[in-house]
């Protein structure tokens, strides 16, 4: 189901560049524009 | 627009978006040793994370275009506009879906979502003033106190 105007986000995790693990909440503390890429092209 | 374009934009925004209270996070799901050559080459003011089995992708029901969609004349004239402008493809890497839609969404500080824009074809993207203005909405610092 997609995810609507005030649903609440699950804690995603990414791996940064290096690697290592990145959660979504830790950079949740402010509101966060987060950008969905088609690539890096 | 492509990404470089898009984020180009948003870094041209940056300071409006942290004036507003707000930071930006950008995923893609190019792996990360190749967000990392990329980013040696092409500095970004803003974080870049990976996300190769697409995850978050499906968690925001991203969906995938057609290659037909890049035959639109709309999205040829942005294409045009951009090469025009000195903007230039990229080979898009091995194993990456090039019909991948992204997307812009602001998550506001309760970790709610509080603005969606899914691309409907690949050169869709929300107008940055937009970004802005839900970045100030979802509970940053207005800009004129």
């Amino acid at each position: 189901m997609a995810l609507k105007i005030g649903d609440v986000v699950p804690d995603l995790t990414f791996q940064r560049p290096d690697g290592s693990a990145f959660r979504l909440s830790e950079v949740t503390a402010r509101p966060l524009l987060l950008i969905f890429l088609r690539h890096l092209a | 627009m492509p990404c470089r374009a898009h984020l180009g934009e948003v870094s041209d925004c940056l300071d409006d978006i942290r004036a507003a209270g707000g930071d930006v996070l950008v995923a893609s799901f190019t792996g990360p040793a190749k967000v990392r050559a990329y980013l040696e080459r092409h500095p970004l003011p803003f974080p870049v994370v990976s996300d190769p089995e697409l995850a978050a992708y499906r968690a925001f029901s991203l969906g995938r275009t057609g290659w037909s969609s890049f035959f639109r004349l709309d999205v040829l004239a942005r294409y045009l506009k951009l090469i025009a402008s000195g903007w230039r493809p990229w080979k898009v890497g091995e194993g990456e879906d090039v019909l991948q839609l992204g997307g812009d969404f602001v998550i506001d500080r309760s970790g709610r979502v509080a603005y969606a824009y899914r691309s409907k074809v690949a050169t869709d993207r929300p107008p940055t003033r937009e970004l802005v203005e839900a970045v100030r909405n979802a509970g940053g610092k207005p800009l004129r106190e």
